[in-house]
């Protein structure tokens, strides 16, 4: 302890100014200086405003706290972009304030949600996301299907953020719920830049028919990933709900081949491609599967 | 009214160690002023060119 | 002996508000971690986890956290400073706006006013308010500090005042937000800027809400409640500017491998891993004090709540770090092993100091004793194993978790769907749930102890009138 009168530890607007400068260094260096690099401040071509039906979307996303469980990032790494799709660049967040990148992924990355399901998948797994996954621990929300978006409020938002609307924009917010603004905005994330598929599935990289037809184990096999991943679209049975009834379509016989591709590939908008998160067993497993509903 | 005792500030502080560092932590605030320093060199784009895309580039190239 | 009387009624009402709430933030957060893993608990819309978890958060950081904090700053303050407070109805004001700003801001989470900032949940209106709320605060502790009558500033001072400050920049800064009608606002900074302005403010309100207000409690009660002296004055002062200079830079070491810029990321890894050393000044402070007389952690109840107190937060301050280095962040990064690192912070530093500090403050302040040493043995036991077993439950569970997300075929295609990760959580969170109720148990017990400590103080202090 300094018995010094000028010391420091005696002098406490002194101290005070001391430990203020301090505590600027870093924030200056590695906040305030980047804000004025271009850096920071980059917008991807393909990146529109929000329209006045996705920014209610994301308002209720933000309301309902939906950060806290999911991330909307996609980083630099292997399993990250074979599991979401392409990694995020700076430039497709231009018009997001605040970021929603999130820090705990207790349900899966959202950055390229976008296409991914039809709509109707969302009105169902909204509704109840235990009907497509049991054992699911994300909470229901039937009440987006109840409430009104509010007109006058998100256009006030609307202009806060100086983003452009026109009136039949506007007029479009007429009626809507917050379910068609929430399906809104999950329909467009990353959808800013175009998708390319890491793995594109041709004939060419696949056996003509499957290595595994008949087979009894891959039939369970084939079921059980059935069960876990598909059934919520196709049906329990598979007698089709938002995606076809593939008991009807086992009945026309279809090549392997096309069932895999298929399956590996899924459709842009429509169906999600598995690819990447199946090994060729269990895509041909699968294949078995569907064959012996015939 | 209930009187009040000081604090008295003497009796917070040990006049014998006043002034020691133990060493093994001095070597630990050293040694890791030295790593950071050799870190920030590493692993900035502008030194030696490392980034995080153009590592992922070396992961994919064993993704078939 | 003097001739005035410290205001304690005001110490006293943030000290019961903090438990207040405490237990709300405690309740809030059973009930989230039971939902991880029962979607039935959800009940409706404005007790659902996404709104209930933004609830836990910041009801026990600015309830629990800062309401202690603004307490027994305010108690530490005038016991440094050898002086009453400056302007006493300020500070009853503050606490009076401080409980009703919790409560309608606690309530706005849950009716859906979140900005979706994490610890910034709030809606502009209550920014405006807190900051209000901050500026009453640093009026008091500064008023009294710049017109003490002890000469010398005392570390938990350095402590106090670098809190003040910035908290203060950190509050404003992120909080900037452009308004667009009462209920709604949006962030001033736009994607990459928000997330690094969001997390400079993230990590250093854990370093300045978490770290340096409980240091300043640690090396006031520390010496008071052992009767040991600070072990080294000049490694107080490297901890303390070696601390507040290079916690600001870390922020970034929560955005590894996001599209913010590589030498941002690398200048924040490199700082944080460097606060091992002045966390571990403060660690090495407390020991060598202590070392003086071990037995004091049996023969004196309170030793033992700060020792082992400092242990996490060394422990916590290498974890920290260690998970900033971006081989290990890749891997546990988004899993619930965060989790689990926070929790040993809050339960097994934060509150393990704020409820010793109070035990030795109330009977102080009431000239009287600990209603029950046995109690609070029992209580220092119970956070213990409960913390422990929840920290170690979600580390399990995160490095599961971050291997599953990451594990790959033989073909390089993904082993484990998202679902398959999700379930193998369940029962490393009914675990969780489990331990949270047996510290919540224990924190009970504490409040039971306190209460009766106040009972006991207050016919003390009638008798001590009388005579």
């Amino acid at each position: 302890m300094s018995k010094n009168d000028n010391s420091i530890y005696n002098r406490a607007l002194l101290f005070s100014i001391v430990a203020a400068v301090t505590v600027l260094i870093g924030t200056i260096a590695t906040v305030f200086v980047p804000m004025f690099t271009e850096g920071m401040h980059p917008k991807v071509d393909g990146l529109k405003p929000y329209t006045a039906l996705e920014l209610a979307g994301r308002d209720v996303y933000q309301a309902e706290g939906c950060v806290n469980c999911h991330s909307q990032v996609i980083r630099p790494l292997k399993a990250d972009v074979l599991r979401y799709g392409q990694y995020s660049k700076a430039g497709e967040y231009a018009y997001d304030r605040p970021f929603l990148w999130g820090s705990k992924r207790t349900g899966p990355d959202l950055a390229r949600i976008g296409g991914k399901y039809p709509d109707e998948w969302h009105i169902q797994h909204f509704e109840s996301p235990q009907a497509f996954y049991p054992k699911s621990n994300m909470p229901p929300y039937p009440w987006f299907k109840e409430k009104q978006v509010n007109v006058k409020e998100t256009l006030a938002r609307m202009d806060a953020l100086s983003f452009p609307y026109t009136e039949e924009e506007a007029a479009e917010l007429e009626g809507a719920t917050e379910l068609d603004a929430m399906i809104a905005y999950m329909q467009v994330l990353g959808t800013s830049i175009a998708k390319e598929a890491l793995i594109e599935i041709d004939e060419s990289m696949i056996e003509a028919e499957s290595p595994v037809k008949g087979d009894a184990d891959a039939i369970a096999l084939g079921k059980k990933l059935y069960k876990a991943e598909c059934s919520g679209c196709h049906g329990q049975i598979a007698e089709g709900n938002i995606g076809a009834s593939l008991v009807d379509y086992a009945e026309f016989e279809p090549l392997d081949t096309d069932t895999y591709i298929t399956i590996a590939n899924g459709f842009e908008g429509a169906m999600p491609g598995y690819a990447a998160k199946f090994s060729k067993e269990k895509i041909w497993a699968i294949v078995e599967y569907i064959n012996s509903l015939k | 009214m209930i009187q009040e005792e000081y604090d008295n500030i003497e009796a917070f502080q040990r006049e014998d160690t006043e002034h020691v560092l133990p060493l093994g932590w001095l070597i630990l605030f050293i040694g890791l002023i030295v790593f950071g320093i050799y870190y920030i060199y590493a692993y900035t784009p502008a030194f030696t060119g490392w980034s995080q895309e153009q590592q992922l580039e070396e992961v994919m190239k064993t993704v078939k | 002996m003097n001739e005035y009387q410290y205001d304690y009624k005001t110490v006293q009402g943030f000290v019961l508000s903090a438990i207040f709430w405490g237990v709300i933030g405690l309740v809030a957060g059973l009930l989230i971690s039971a939902q991880m893993w029962s979607a039935d608990l959800n009940f409706g819309e404005y007790l659902s986890f996404g709104r209930l978890r933004t609830f836990h958060t910041n009801v026990l950081a600015y309830g629990l956290g800062i309401g202690a904090e603004f307490g027994l700053f305010y108690y530490i303050t005038m016991r440094l400073t050898k002086k009453p407070f400056v302007l006493p109805k300020l500070a009853r004001l503050h606490l009076w706006l401080f409980n009703i700003g919790v409560g309608a801001a606690g309530l706005s989470l849950l009716i859906g006013m979140n900005t979706s900032l994490e610890y910034a949940e709030f809606e502009w209106p209550f920014d405006v308010a807190i900051v209000i709320l901050w500026v009453m605060f640093a009026i008091n502790i500064l008023g009294n500090i710049f017109t003490r009558k002890e000469k010398h500033l005392y570390v938990s001072l350095w402590y106090i005042i670098a809190t003040v400050i910035t908290v203060a920049i950190l509050y404003i800064v992120n909080n900037l937000a452009i308004p667009a009608t009462l209920t709604k606002s949006y962030h001033l900074f736009a994607g990459v800027n928000s997330a690094n302005v969001e997390w400079w403010y993230g990590h250093n309100a854990v370093g300045f809400l978490f770290t340096t207000p409980i240091l300043a409690m640690f090396y006031y009660f520390l010496p008071k409640s052992t009767g040991l002296p600070l072990f080294s004055h000049r490694l107080s002062i490297i901890s303390f500017w070696s601390l507040i200079f290079a916690y600001l830079w870390t922020g970034a070491h929560h955005l590894v491998y996001t599209p913010l810029p590589d030498w941002i990321q690398t200048l924040a890894i490199a700082f944080t891993l460097f606060l091992i050393a002045p966390s571990w000044g403060s660690v090495v402070n407390g020991y060598f004090t202590v070392d003086k007389d071990w037995s004091k952690m049996s023969t004196n109840y309170l030793t033992k709540f700060f020792i082992v107190g400092i242990t996490f937060y060394g422990l916590q301050t290498i974890q920290g770090p260690s998970q900033g280095i971006r081989v290990i962040s890749s891997l546990i990064h988004y899993t619930d092993w965060v989790p689990g690192h926070v929790h040993m912070g809050t339960m097994g530093w934060v509150t393990m100091v704020i409820c010793a500090s109070i035990y030795y403050a109330l009977p102080a302040m009431y000239k009287t004793t600990i209603f029950s040493e046995k109690i609070a043995n029992t209580h220092f036991w119970l956070v213990l194993v409960g913390q422990v077993m929840f920290s170690i439950t979600m580390w399990i569970t995160g490095i599961q978790q971050g291997a599953m997300w990451k594990m790959t075929a033989a073909d390089g295609t993904l082993q484990y769907t998202f679902m398959e990760g999700l379930v193998r959580n369940y029962p490393y969170w009914q675990m969780r749930t489990a331990s949270g109720l047996i510290f919540v148990v224990g924190m009970l017990f504490f409040i039971y102890n306190v209460l009766m400590t106040i009972q006991k103080g207050k016919k003390n202090l009638a008798k001590l009138q009388e005579a």
